[in-house]
Formats: structure tokens, sequence, C-alpha cells
């Protein structure tokens, strides 16, 4: 399902690669060249993101790919490899590119420089962007483009993607470049080894050329650089302002999510809640019309209901991150985070992950080991999503009804216990299968600037979509796959349905609204009864010796299969199985007061204690969540470790819960 | 002396990047030798500039990091350009 950059040979089309350091601005400038087009997809083999668009430049069609950031074509990171592998035409099946882009940070010459004479070197033809020429100027830099074009040998074009400033310029400079039939004679202003020579040496003599190139490019007396950045930095990158700094920052960010949220997700819910009662009352009654509403309707619907969270977090983390600030979060984390193995860059997705895991791993992609990658997807899904807070509700409130204060206490337990499980398996897993430390710390801290809207609404819009592709077909297909479990094999009619309806008979003509009190209750009796005799039901039952000694009856055993849709079905679910029809977990007061009363074939009480305590334990730890693999497997490329993920997840639950069980029925 | 040794504020050259793994991380970065380099931020990670910008690095890699102090004021500039400057404030 992963969309491949395309591989067609380009005949017809001309392809134009965008390259430049990491915060250089190639993004911003490839989002202004190219808008709402692109498209995301990893390159062939990889598991690194790129994006690509076509465009016309002056209706001549071109194909634009957004390689990832690099600092040199000497590859040290997975995106390095993948940027220069691409260049040098070393992808198969793909050609190299027919014309490059390099975005040059003004204000950052003497690096920036550093890739744009190695890209230089490679004789294509290549026109320079020069970026953050205002922040260079407002550092008393002045630096003359066209001298510049001369030291380089290509057109330079100083650029202001946010505002719109010489991206027509840039498009005029790539049409003559990729018109040329033959690459036009390099000036040969280098005079330096080839790449895969290189050795320190060769890395100084290129920094000397380029510190030489900027200081004859660059006039006007150089002020002390980035006072603001410095003056910033003094609190959010201090060993204990910084931290401090960053919970208050992701706390705002949490509250903004569940609270500005709530409005489209409640729309969305009465949205399809409507269509689903009309489509009820289009068609006839019958399974069709059943699968209708409750496989499609439902579980469209149930997988809309988390985009808005999603959105707003992809949308605030893309904001920070061109602010500047996720780097410093990565910095001030990283040395907490290195205790149990994992980079600082870990943190920011393991604080999403309490919105969703699927967006959390799929913001992985910050952190550049591979490995150190790896095992933060692995430990993702153990945090508290939000899936997970209707459970911990019904099980806090079962447990303590009416006191708010040790049911609050309840809840912070099970999301510290994710926390606390997450980290303890990281340390695991670092001892065992990963084994190593994580990748010391090298990450640039880019100047702060004022961030840019469109290029955060872009990123959502994207992310959004690989989101509802990637999430949304399997949960449409598992809540068919359950409603299917869940409706068959028929069953004839509830026994306790069939009294219950002779007695609303009876009461018809003398008190008619008793009668249909009896027929409401005769019909969550069938309903009951066709959830027991379908094959969830059989499943549930199967499964009862294997969840006992957590405590548990097959009746949660239904609820624990139905959960693989998503977690926050079981609600739902437990609702039908005691009788109380789908619509008593919109009102979970009763279903609760139910459940309390519900007892087991020895007459004990069956959601005491110890059984609430497995059952919250379980859904704490346990993997019920197939998006969620679906995901793991898209960014670790492998059906092996989301298998490997959902594997020790169970284990854990179930040890886990068997023990809490055992542990709390002993003590009483 | 190491990366890491060296006092906030204090200006130094490269004098070696000893062999780690990372050597070429680094290196892309501007850490190579003879670069100007000046220390931000002490600590583990800590925060140095080199040319332009600002980088975090852990404390382990700090100590791949020789390093010289620079012997006068005005020998010692962040970025070729702030020659100037420095040599104005030592005056």
């Amino acid at each position: 399902m992963v969309q491949p950059i395309p591989l067609e040979p380009h005949v017809q089309r001309k392809s134009i690669a965008v390259i430049g350091n990491p915060n250089s601005g190639k993004s911003t400038l490839f989002n202004a060249l190219t808008g709402l087009n692109a498209q995301t997809g990893n390159f062939p083999g990889t598991t690194v993101e790129g994006k690509h668009a076509r465009i016309r430049l002056d209706g001549i069609p071109v194909e634009l790919i957004d390689l990832p950031g690099a600092y040199s074509l000497q590859a040290a990171t997975p995106d390095e490899q993948v940027a220069s592998d691409y260049l040098l035409g070393c992808i198969v099946n793909r050609e190299p590119p027919d014309a490059l882009v390099v975005t040059v940070d003004a204000s950052n010459l003497e690096r920036n420089l550093f890739l744009a004479s190695q890209v230089l070197e490679l004789g294509m033809p290549t026109v320079i962007a020069l970026t953050m020429v205002d922040i260079a100027e407002r550092h008393g830099m002045r630096i003359n483009t066209e001298k510049l074009s001369g030291e380089l040998g290509c057109p330079v074009l100083a650029v202001n993607a946010k505002a719109g400033k010489g991206i027509a310029e840039i498009k005029v400079a790539l049409l003559a470049s990729i018109g040329e039939p033959e690459p036009p004679p390099r000036k040969d202003c280098l005079d330096l080894p080839a790449c895969d020579s290189c050795t320190s040496c060769a890395f100084n003599s290129r920094f000397n050329w380029t510190e030489d190139v900027t200081s004859r490019v660059v006039s006007g007396e150089a002020r002390t650089t980035r006072e603001r950045t410095d003056r910033i930095d003094s609190v959010l990158t201090h060993p204990k302002l910084g931290l401090l700094a960053f919970m208050v920052v992701m706390l705002t960010i949490f509250y903004l999510i569940f609270r500005v949220a709530q409005i489209p997700m409640e729309l969305i819910d009465g949205l399809f809640g409507t269509v689903g009662a009309w489509v009820e009352g289009l068609l006839p009654p019958g399974d069709f019309r059943n699968l209708l509403v409750q496989g499609v309707i439902g579980g469209v619907g149930g997988m809309l209901i988390f985009l808005p969270q999603i959105g707003i977090l992809f949308f605030f983390l893309a904001l920070l991150e061109d602010t500047g600030y996720m780097a410093r979060a990565a910095f001030v984390m990283d040395r907490l985070m290195r205790r149990v193995g994992l980079p600082g860059t870990a943190f920011v997705p393991m604080v999403s992950a309490h919105a969703c895991a699927i967006p959390a791993i799929m913001s992985t992609r910050i952190i550049g080991d591979p490995r150190d990658r790896l095992l933060t997807i692995l430990v993702l899904p153990l945090m508290t999503c939000s899936a997970r807070i209707p459970v911990y509700a019904m099980v806090t409130a079962l447990l303590f009804p009416n006191k708010h204060l040790l049911a609050a206490l309840v809840f912070c337990g099970a999301i510290s216990l994710g926390v606390i499980a997450a980290l303890v398996m990281a340390f695991i897993f670092r001892h065992t299968i990963l084994p190593g430390e994580s990748k010391p710390l090298i990450l640039e801290l880019p100047g702060y600037k004022l961030p840019s809207l469109r290029n955060a609404l872009l990123y959502t819009v994207d992310r959004s979509w690989v989101f509802i592709k990637q999430a949304g077909t399997i949960i449409l297909m598992i809540s068919i796959i359950l409603w299917v479990l869940a409706t068959y094999p028929k069953s004839g009619t509830a026994p306790g349905a069939v009294v219950l309806l002779e007695q609303a008979e009876s009461l018809k003509t003398s008190d008619a609204a008793g009668a249909a009190r009896l027929e409401a209750q005769a019909a969550r009796e069938s309903h009951r009864y066709a959830l027991e005799q379908s094959m969830a039901g059989r499943m549930g039952k199967c499964i009862e010796p294997i969840v006992r000694p957590l405590g548990f009856d097959w009746q949660i055993g239904i609820g624990i299969i139905s959960s693989f849709a998503a977690r926050e079905v079981i609600v739902s679910t437990l609702s039908v199985v005691y009788g109380m029809g789908e619509e008593g977990a919109d009102e979970p007061e009763g279903l609760y007061a139910s459940m309390r009363k519900a007892k087991g074939p020895d007459g004990k009480l069956k959601f005491n204690t110890a059984t609430c305590l497995s059952l919250l334990v379980f859904y704490v730890l346990a993997m019920q969540c197939l998006p969620t693999q679906a995901v793991t497997k898209r960014e670790t490329n492998s059906w092996k470790w989301a298998a490997f993920q959902l594997g020790y997840m169970s284990v854990l639950a179930y040890v886990a819960a068997l023990m809490t069980y055992q542990l709390v029925s002993r003590l009483g | 002396m190491k990366l890491s040794d060296l006092h906030v504020g204090d200006c130094a050259i490269i004098h070696g990047v000893t062999e780690t793994e990372d050597l070429n991380r680094l290196k892309a970065m501007g850490v190579c030798i003879d670069r100007r380099i000046e220390l931000v931020q002490k600590g583990d990670p800590l925060i140095f500039k080199v040319f332009g910008s600002r980088i975090g690095l852990s404390a382990r890699l700090a100590e791949h990091v020789e390093v010289e102090p620079c012997a006068s004021v005005s020998r010692c500039w962040n970025r070729k350009g702030e020659a100037a400057k420095v040599t104005v404030l030592s005056a």
C-alpha cells in the first residue's frame, strides 16, 4: 500500500531534484514550486520518505522530487544515502535527474556550500536557490549573488519562498537548464579529490574553499550571529528550565488536541449517526442494511473520528518543527532518554503516542538512526492512546463508583504503567535484540524563526491522507469482518425474547407504554442472544479457558476479540452482551450498573476488584490495534517487526494481567 | 585539550577528530580539522557553534574532538566576517 516514488523512466517528462542541507528551506521551496500537487512516497527499497510532484514549467511537464536533507554526499545517515544514491543514479531502475536545485542557506554559506560544491562536481545542470537572505542581511551580511554565481559556475538566485519572491526566476532558470541538450562546460571551480576518496584532508580543503568563497562574496560587517536565538536558548536548552518549558509546550498541545478536537469529533459522530439512520430508513431491514449501517458506515465513522486529533497533532508538530523548537526538545530530553537506550528525538513521538500510536509511529522519521527508530516504534503502542480512555473510564467507574479521587488515581496509574512499560521494554530490547547504545546526539539547532502556516497545513493534509489510506482501509476491513463474525451464523429467535414479546402482546390494550418497554427489552435480548450464538460469541467461549486465569469470562472474551478493530469497541460490545443494546454505550451509567450487578455461574460478582484491575492492566499493555500494525509494517518495511510487536505485547499483557488477577484475588 | 574541557564562550581551533563511527557525521557538519568553534553551553549534551550554526553534541562524542584554545582573541573568531567585531571588542 505504500506508494513508491514512481519508477517509470521519464521518456517525455524531465525530472528535477531539490537537494539541500536540513533546515535550509528546502521543503518551503518545494512547496512553493508545487503546492497541493505533491505526493508522499518511500524511495524504492527504503523507509526514507520523499515527495514528488508533476508540475508544468511554461507548459512543459516536469517531475519535481524533494530529496531528503543532507549535509554531504558522502552519506553518514540513511537520508543522505538516498539523496546521494539518487543523484548518482545508483537507485535501481531510476535515472538520475535531468537538473538540480540546491538550496543554500545564505546565513550559513560556509557549511551549505560544502554540499553544493559536491553536487556541482557531478556536472549536472544545477541552479542554486539562495535562501534566508533576509536573515543573513539582518546579521549584517550582504551577499553578491552574481559573484557567487561566477565562483560556482552556475546560476544563483535569491529566493524567499514564503513571500513568493524569486520563485518565477527559479522556474525560468530550471526551464533553461532542462532545455540544454548537453550539460554546459562547467567552470572548474574545484580541484578536489572525487567524493569516494574523501579523507579528513578532503573535508578540510573543501571547507577551506567554502570559507574562501564566502569571504569573497560576502560584504558588510557581520554582527554577532543569532543574538535572539541565544537569548531564547538560554531558557529552552537550559538543563532544568528547558525541561520545564518542554513540559509546558507539550501540555498545551495536548490540551488543544483534546479540547479543539472535541468539536469536529462530535460533528463527525453526529454526521455518521445521521447518515446511518438515513440509510436505515431507505433500505428494507435485513443483513445488507445492517452490513452497510454497522459495518461500513460505522467503520468509516469509527476511523474518521480520530482524524481531528491526528490532524491537530500533526499541525502543531509541523509548526514546532518549523520554528526550530523540535531540535531543542530532542536536545533537552536526550540525556534522560539515553538512560533506557532511546535517543532524545524519540521523546516527541512518545508524547504524541498519548493521542494515537499511528501518527506517533509516522513521526519517528525525525530519528536518524534506523535501529533507534525501530526500537522507538516497537515500544510506542504501549502509551495510553485516546482509544484506551473509554476503557479506562469504564473500569474505573466499575471499581470506584462515585469516588472520583480514587478513580483519577487509578486512571493516572494506568497511564504511568504504559510509560513505565515502554521504558522498561526499550531497556530490555537494548540489551537483547537491538544491542548497543543509541546513536550519540549530533543535532543542528537551527535559528528560531516564525513558522509557515502554509507548510504546516500542507504537512497536515499530507499526513492525514497517509492515515486515511493506511489505517482507514484496514479499519474498514476489520469492521466488516467483525460485523460478519458477530452476525453469523444466524440463530433462531431468542427464547427470552419470545416470552417478553408475549407479555408485551397481552399488555398492549391496557398499558401501551409498558408494552413498548417490554418490546424494546425483547429487541435487546434478541441482540444479546444473536451475539452469543454468533461466531464471535463462540470464539469468546473458545478462548474462555485461556482468559479464565486472568479473571475474564467468555463475555469479556468477545469484548477483547472485538477490540481488534479499535479498543474502545469493547464498551459497546459489553453493552450488547449485557443486554443493554448498542445504545447502552452512549449512556454508560446504566451499563455500569448492570455490569456491577452481573454475577457469574458461581453466584459471585463478575466485576470484582481483581477482574477489573486485571482487565485494566490487559488493556494498557495489549496490542489490540491492527491499524497500528499496518503502520508499523509501513515504517519498518517488514511484517516481521509488526508481528514481533503483536507477539511481545500480547505476552506482556497476558502475564501482567495474570499476575494482577492472581495477586489481587489472593489478597482479597 | 578536548572540546568538552572548554569553558562557555571559549573559542578554539579544531586540531583533530579521533576515530569514531560518527566521524563522517561530525565532519559533514563542519567539525573537522582547522575549523574555529565556540562553546555555547556545557554539559551532556553540550552546544557549540561552528560556522553560522549551533550544534548539540553528546559529551561522549565531544571527547573525540581535540581542540586548541585560541591564544589571542584577535586570532579567534567564529567566522571570517566576525574578525572585525572581535577586534573592536578587545580594544
